[in-house]
């Protein structure tokens, strides 16, 4: 990978960025005059209620979605400049998701789901087994590779779809509330595991919450009101 | 009433698959809606048509008469008279009548059929054959002398308006009876079997010529309505006692009858065929449509809905879906139906096998009865009711906390205890497709079933066609025709003797020592009457050469009772056994044979009956006899001419270079070398007819089988929105997508077909050795070689349309669904999925 450029610039750029939703007659402004910076190894949590913006800003991030005005560039590529299968294979390549209800897909195993996204990429079969495996044992999963989705705790299942977010080895992981469906414990236990891969291997994670305790463990925490950023603090050390 | 309107909302929530279901089941109903209308509307006009021109409605006869019509079983029309028939309700018109067997001739030419005696005042009350003269008139009140042919009879007899025929007939009590008519009229009911088999005088002339003195053979009754056939039957076989038989149109045409019943038959076989795939196709639907509600049904359970009431709104839901459908495609077929109705159906491609089917030569004009209707919308009811059975069942049956959490109560989690393998690498998309398809292997199942059973029964039903087919051929060639014949070019049209083959022995010399020729058999053909002591009946004899005609056709194998024709017995005659029967004969006993020869003069010849055969063909076993060729050629004066040769070629499957040789062999001038397709062109056409019917079948089949794979495969495809959400979030493209909706489709419609021809070959082979028994059908036996049980036989044609069609449609069905999957919003499919 192309390290030295992005070691200088901002990984994630968000410029003058508006997002309205028509419902009816009705315009919803869920995200007003956004200007946001993430760089390369910051692990930052997206808090504020419900209906702030947090989904919304992490879906526009994610190429999921596109903004009513203003720009965001992923890596230094203008996102409004691809098209719809060069979104596609920029999601596969240099994001990976974790979404509030796992979805993992049910009818492939632990192993299987992590290994979907790799041979989307083309890896071949024995390097691809290879890591996935390492994967799941880096989310403290081994043993549970051939299982099936509806066989393992929510927990479980939500640690399969953090080790097929890491397991491309993406520049940036985005995870829409991924603790909202566990216990405070599992959670917390969840958030310690990103958290360790984000220091051993520098992976770059943006996560929403409203978990006060789980948003203690952010080195960077940008709270949302109503479509606007309210604080922005970097925590040096914790 | 609530639950009604909640139904009636529910069905409005996901309007497409309410859409898909309702074209289903509304394509359905208009396709037996039309489908019925053409076969009541075609049997209706075959009816009254036949009534109309000869039978009327009922007849009346002596007891006995309809087994043997013997001119000797006659009664007296005051005795009849006396009771009043006329008056009993339904009863129109009445006409006494005089029936018997004559040969009539003009110049050379001699054709046997039923001379009737008519009164003309009253016989136009009952028949509508004064209104189908062509030419010349019909008999005034006090006509003499005069007789009424049809324009076909009249073209082959040569003869026309103000010619003379002659008539001979065997009066009462043995005596001969002929007289010479002047032709006063010709009449055209479209249909030459019946206008070459019956002439008509007047009564007055038949007493005179049959030396009857008043008496009658029958009384045809015209009625004002064909429902009051029976009870009118009944009625007036209580007034006249046991001395008489009363019979409804039914026994007095049974080939019409016959016909009406295959057709009806044809008819449930393809109600049962569509509402089998519409029965599996809404059950899918129903089903679909509660898994995706369990929520809500576990809400309604827990609010204190009664498992009732939850049942009933299933129910509910599907009549709703059921009647709408039903009344749509009420609309659509009744439209057809009105449209078709007013213009007719032609059927110009096949105009010789309709003459088979009387009455519908020019146009079949569907029609739409309310008792028909009545009975699509009861059937329609069943399978409505039946299809909502078992989902609105398991519904009730809902457990509420569970049914909540989105389980119905026997489902264990998705996929539970089963162990994946490693089959991923490059099978990942077939793994994908397959375990989807496992996943729901209720959905996956039925319309997996519906594909099977659909064309299982088509597959089944194609080769029991197949096998009449062929069997027809079969018989028809290996007892009449053979392979081919060489005749003179006009011989089959007016069966001239003097359009015989002058040179036939150096042609036939010829042609048997050509090594692709099996069998070359020279024959003279002829119309004739045959006579026993109590008895004349018409036929068509063949004379031929024992020997030869062995290696042509199989007659001889059918013969069971006495013995073939042996060379140089030439005093011996074999005869069908149900003609033996009308004449009274047994083995070894005398008949008299009568017919024109080359010159015009008319000789007769006694034979003994020397064998009988039985080929299960009535009309064939009735009308045919042989006798060798030395006889025949003496007997009408032929000398050493022929009037055709038959041909059996050795290897029939490369008919064509064989013919083409054998053409070459044929002198220029009139002779003609004819297949059988040209001999037979009623079976071709017949079998074209089949193929287009099935053909027909076919499409709606398949249209039906689309509707249900697209249905299926939308509703999984729905189903799963949050998990192609997840695909195309996590980065697949939307092609990936595509490709894995279209191969879980075509691996469906691939296990469908697959079990759909192994289902139609078990069939098949299940009915291969016992056949299928089409008496109850009423099989028609105007075709030679026609009989009671049909052997299926698979044929390529059959199977292969269909086997390569449905995985393709299975593949085309599931477009719609891959597209809308591929185009998802991976945000809002995950949001909203």
């Amino acid at each position: 990978m192309d390290r030295s450029p992005l070691d200088n610039m901002p990984l994630v750029h968000i410029k003058n960025m508006n997002k309205v939703y028509q419902q009816g007659d009705i315009s919803v402004n869920a995200l007003a005059d956004i200007n946001l910076e993430f760089r390369k190894g910051e692990f930052t949590a997206l808090v504020g209620p419900s209906g702030s913006g947090k989904t919304t800003l992490l879906n526009l991030i994610g190429a999921l979605d596109k903004p009513s005005s203003g720009a965001i560039a992923l890596g230094g590529q203008q996102l409004a400049d691809l098209s719809r299968a060069d979104l596609a294979e920029l999601r596969l390549r240099k994001i990976g998701f974790i979404f509030q209800d796992y979805n993992l897909l049910p009818v492939l195993s632990a192993l299987e789901n992590v290994e979907y996204i790799l041979l989307l990429q083309g890896v071949p079969a024995a390097e691809r087994r290879s890591r996935a495996d390492t994967a799941l044992k880096q989310v403290g999963l081994d043993g549970c590779q051939q299982r099936r989705p509806a066989q393992l705790s929510g927990g479980q299942q939500q640690r399969v779809a953090i080790a097929r977010a890491i397991a491309a080895e993406p520049l940036l992981v985005l995870a829409d509330e991924p603790t909202a469906n566990l216990d405070s414990e599992t959670g917390a236990a969840l958030i310690d595991t990103m958290l360790e891969l984000n220091r051993n291997k520098g992976t770059t994670f943006i996560f929403s919450t409203h978990d006060e305790m789980i948003m203690r463990h952010a080195t960077r925490i940008v709270r949302l009101k109503d479509g606007k950023i309210v604080e922005d603090i970097v925590h040096a050390i914790h | 009433m609530r639950f009604i309107s909640l139904a009636w909302r529910n069905t409005r929530r996901n309007s497409r698959r309410t859409l898909l279901t309702l074209i289903a089941f509304a394509t359905g109903v208009a396709a037996l809606v039309f489908a019925w209308s053409m076969f009541d509307g075609g049997n209706a006009q075959m009816i009254d048509n036949m009534t109309g021109n000869y039978s009327g409605y009922i007849q009346i006869h002596r007891y006995g008469y309809t087994d043997d019509p013997s001119v000797d079983r006659t009664f007296s029309a005051q005795d009849t008279g006396a009771l009043k028939l006329e008056q009993i309700p339904g009863v129109a018109a009445l006409s006494p009548r005089m029936e018997t067997s004559a040969l009539i001739s003009h110049a050379n030419n001699t054709r046997g059929l039923l001379l009737v005696g008519v009164d003309p005042g009253l016989e136009p009350s009952v028949t509508t054959l004064h209104r189908k003269i062509v030419r010349g008139r019909y008999f005034d009140k006090t006509e003499r002398g005069s007789i009424l042919i049809g324009k076909s009879l009249a073209k082959v007899l040569d003869v026309d308006i103000g010619g003379e025929v002659a008539i001979i007939t065997q009066g009462l009590q043995g005596s001969i009876g002929a007289a010479r008519y002047r032709v006063q009229g010709l009449y055209d009911t479209q249909n030459e079997v019946v206008d070459n088999a019956q002439a008509f005088i007047t009564h007055a002339d038949a007493e005179d010529l049959l030396s009857s003195g008043g008496q009658i053979t029958t009384v045809a009754v015209k009625l004002t309505d064909r429902e009051f056939s029976e009870s009118v039957v009944q009625e007036m076989q209580g007034r006249l006692g046991n001395q008489f038989e009363v019979e409804g149109w039914q026994q007095l045409l049974p080939e019409v009858s016959q016909a009406v019943a295959f057709h009806e038959s044809l008819g449930y076989v393809f109600t049962f065929i569509l509402f089998g795939v519409v029965v599996i196709g809404v059950t899918n639907t129903v089903m679909m449509s509660i898994m995706e509600r369990l929520r809500e049904f576990g809400v309604l359970l827990a609010i204190g809905t009664s498992p009732l009431q939850l049942f009933r709104l299933i129910l509910y839901e599907s009549l709703l879906l059921g009647l709408l459908g039903f009344a749509i495609g009420l609309v659509i077929g009744y439209s057809l139906v009105a449209y078709y109705g007013s213009v007719g159906i032609t059927f110009t491609q096949s105009g010789e096998a309709m003459q088979t089917m009387q009455g519908v030569a020019n146009g079949l004009y569907p029609h739409l009865s309310l008792s028909r209707m009545l009975f699509i919308a009861v059937a329609v009811l069943i399978v409505i009711v039946t299809a909502a059975l078992y989902p609105a069942w398991k519904t009730a049956r809902l457990v509420p906390v569970q049914a909540i959490h989105g389980l119905m109560s026997n489902r264990n989690g998705s996929g539970k205890g089963i162990s994946s393998s490693h089959i991923l690498s490059r099978f990942m998309l077939l793994t994908l497709a397959l375990r989807n398809l496992t996943r729901h292997s209720r959905r996956s199942r039925l319309t997996m079933v519906a594909i099977a059973f659909g064309l299982g029964a088509f597959i089944f039903i194609g080769s029991i066609a197949n096998g009449y087919y062929t069997q027809i051929v079969e018989n028809s060639t290996g007892m009449l025709t053979g392979d081919a014949q060489i005749q003179h070019k006009d011989f089959r049209s007016n069966m001239k003797l003097a359009l015989s083959l002058s040179n036939g022995m150096p042609l036939l010399e010829d042609l048997q020592r050509m090594p692709s020729i099996a069998g070359a058999s020279p024959r003279i053909q002829t119309t004739a009457m045959i006579t026993s002591a109590v008895k004349s009946e018409p036929i068509m004899l063949a004379g031929v050469d024992p020997d030869l005609e062995r290696q042509v056709t199989f007659l001889h194998q059918s013969v069971k009772e006495g013995h073939y024709l042996q060379k140089g017995h030439d005093r011996d005659i074999v005869i069908g056994r149900k003609l033996a029967e009308l004449l009274h004969v047994k083995i070894g006993e005398r008949v008299v044979v009568m017919a024109q020869d080359v010159d015009g003069n008319l000789g007769s010849e006694a034979f003994v009956v020397a064998g009988m055969f039985y080929t299960g063909g009535h009309g064939f076993d009735k009308a045919t006899a042989h006798i060798t060729l030395a006889a025949s050629q003496k007997m009408l004066a032929m000398g050493n001419n022929v009037t055709s040769i038959a041909l059996k070629i050795d290897n029939p499957k490369h008919v064509a270079p064989v013919l083409a040789q054998i053409a070459s062999h044929v002198p220029p001038g009139d002779m003609r070398l004819l297949t059988w397709q040209a001999l037979l062109p009623e079976v071709v056409q017949m079998n074209a007819i089949t193929k287009q019917s099935l053909g027909g079948v076919l499409i709606i089949v398949l249209l039906m089988l689309a509707v249900v794979v697209m249905n299926t495969v939308l509703m999984s495809v729905m189903e799963r929105t949050r998990e192609f959400g997840t695909m195309l979030a996590l980065g697949s493209r939307p092609g990936l997508i595509v490709r894995l909706v279209l191969l879980e489709s075509s691996i469906m419609g691939i296990i469908g077909t697959l079990g759909g021809v192994a289902l139609g070959i078990l069939l098949v082979l299940m009915h291969m050795s016992g056949g299928v028994s089409m008496a109850a059908h009423g099989v028609s036996t105007a075709i030679p070689g026609i009989t009671d049980v049909v052997y299926p036989a698979l044929s390529v044609d059959v199977l292969i349309m269909p086997t390569i069609l449905l995985p393709i449609l299975a593949l085309v069905a599931a477009f719609y669904p891959a597209l809308r999957a591929s185009r998802l919003e991976p945000m809002q499919a995950i949001r909203n999925g």
